[in-house]
């Protein structure tokens, strides 16, 4: 079987036998989902997202012997993730995203070519989006960046960050809300 | 995933949240992505070496362990019949000698001509690095020499079996214990108080090698080095070049070009004579 089809879990364990191909393809899977919670957790400041990041991938290269795979890679992944962004929280205030500048937004909406229109529509959604996340409280911003980045389930959720199940559970259904809010679809 | 919640969490899923998510993705600068790549393929890489040197260590630690209790074994029946010649009892045992320094031997030649290549002692000419063939057949005839004299008498102690061995990779680790037992090896005497120092000379191999480990996967590190004739760095001196240049390496990974070649500069005003800097 390929490697592309490999679980992560098969691909760490390929990976602590020796095959760097098996890290190369765990690396890719998860590259921009780590690197987007990263970002988007820490704010604004792209160069501690990308030092987090490196760090981060640093620690699995450097535990990964001992990596048990019944664990989900993804949740080992992000539960180092989680306790290196949480020092770096705690040491710096979070930086909200810019909003994206007003006049050209109106120019964009101007456009006469439809698909460029929705192509930029969902572009300043997602930078909507950002900037709402961004405005999260910090324990909602987590429970939503690890629910939508790191695919993880309320009770891996609730478990990396040392809550109960219902306080998940509670954090994410309001930081939907708030961002639903952002997006012009509040009800 | 981009999927929605699972289905027990119902309420909490968010077609369009999700989407305007994943729509501002942002992927990590292609630098970071050949840092870790980079950082994945270096400590493969070690992690490979230091499973081949415990490999060896393991399979050096048998032949020693066997070749002491051959030694014991043959002083035991030499000594209680003075009516038999020492050759004479030996000859049995040849065979399971020469299986011990066949497996050691096939066990050795790459640690070796790693270790040796390191230029770690400064003993071992910077050619090795290029050169396993050449390390193979040496540490080969090394062994066979010393099972295929006549004598089984000399095949005795099977502590030449150990010394070159320790040889190999002690000296190259310039721990000095090596070249200590082989003189005391050379020094002993036939017989039974040959078959002692063989005991001595073998016991001690297990805490060494973790120190030829160590010292040889430190300098493989900086094994170019030992590439240019005259130039050669040791020890500390060795360790503080090899992190100097993965440090270099790590810049130029990173796109950090200019900064990589301020240190390179800064390297070799230090060390004109490495390759490095030719």
């Amino acid at each position: 079987m390929a490697l592309d089809d490999d679980s992560d879990e098969h691909l760490m364990a390929a990976f602590q036998r020796g095959r760097v191909e098996a890290f190369e393809v765990l690396y890719a899977r998860h590259r921009v989902r780590l690197f987007s919670y990263l970002r988007r957790l820490l704010g604004a400041d792209r160069g501690r997202a990308e030092e987090l990041f490196q760090e981060c991938w640093t620690r699995v290269i450097d535990a990964k012997d001992r990596y048990a795979p019944a664990v989900p890679f993804a949740n080992w992944l992000y539960r180092i993730a989680h306790n290196l962004a949480v020092d770096q929280v705690r040491r710096n205030a979070l930086t909200p995203v810019a909003l994206a500048d007003p006049v050209e937004l109106a120019e964009l909406r101007a456009s006469d070519d439809p698909p460029a229109v929705e192509a930029l529509i969902a572009d300043e959604d997602a930078r909507r989006l950002r900037t709402a996340v961004a405005a999260l409280p910090e324990a909602q911003r987590e429970a939503f960046l690890l629910r939508e980045d790191g695919g993880l389930d309320i009770s891996e959720i609730a478990a990396l960050t040392g809550v109960g199940q219902e306080t998940a559970k509670s954090r994410l259904r309001y930081a939907i809300k708030a961002l639903r809010a952002a997006l012009g679809e509040d009800g | 995933m981009d999927s929605d919640l699972p289905e027990h969490d119902g309420p909490l899923a968010d077609q369009k949240v999700s989407a305007a998510h994943a729509a501002g993705r942002e992927a990590p600068p292609a630098a970071l992505d050949a840092m870790v790549l980079a950082l994945a393929r270096v400590a493969t890489a070690r992690a490979e070496r230091s499973r081949r040197i415990k490999r060896f260590t393991g399979a050096f630690a048998a032949a020693a362990t066997l070749a002491l209790g051959l030694a014991v074994t043959m002083q035991v029946m030499v000594e209680p019949t003075p009516s038999a010649s020492a050759p004479e009892a030996a000859k049995p045992y040849e065979p399971i000698a020469a299986q011990a320094v066949e497996r050691a031997a096939d066990a050795l030649p790459a640690v070796a001509a790693e270790s040796a290549g390191s230029g770690g002692s400064g003993t071992v000419t910077p050619s090795a690095l290029d050169s396993d063939a050449e390390i193979t057949a040496r540490t080969r005839a090394d062994f066979r020499a010393t099972v295929d004299k006549p004598s089984a008498a000399e095949a005795l102690p099977a502590a030449p079996v150990v010394v070159p061995a320790r040889e190999a990779v002690t000296a190259t680790a310039g721990t000095g214990v090596a070249e200590a037992h082989a003189v005391r090896a050379t020094e002993s005497e036939l017989g039974t108080a040959r078959a002692r120092q063989a005991m001595t000379v073998a016991a001690p191999a297990a805490p060494v090698a973790p120190v030829a480990e160590q010292d040889a996967l430190d300098a493989v590190d900086a094994a170019p080095s030992a590439k240019v004739e005259g130039y050669a760095p040791s020890g500390e001196a060795l360790r503080e070049i090899g992190r100097r240049l993965a440090a270099i390496d790590a810049l130029r990974a990173a796109g950090k070009d200019t900064e990589a070649d301020t240190a390179l500069k800064a390297f070799c005003a230090e060390h004109s004579g490495h390759d490095r800097c030719r």
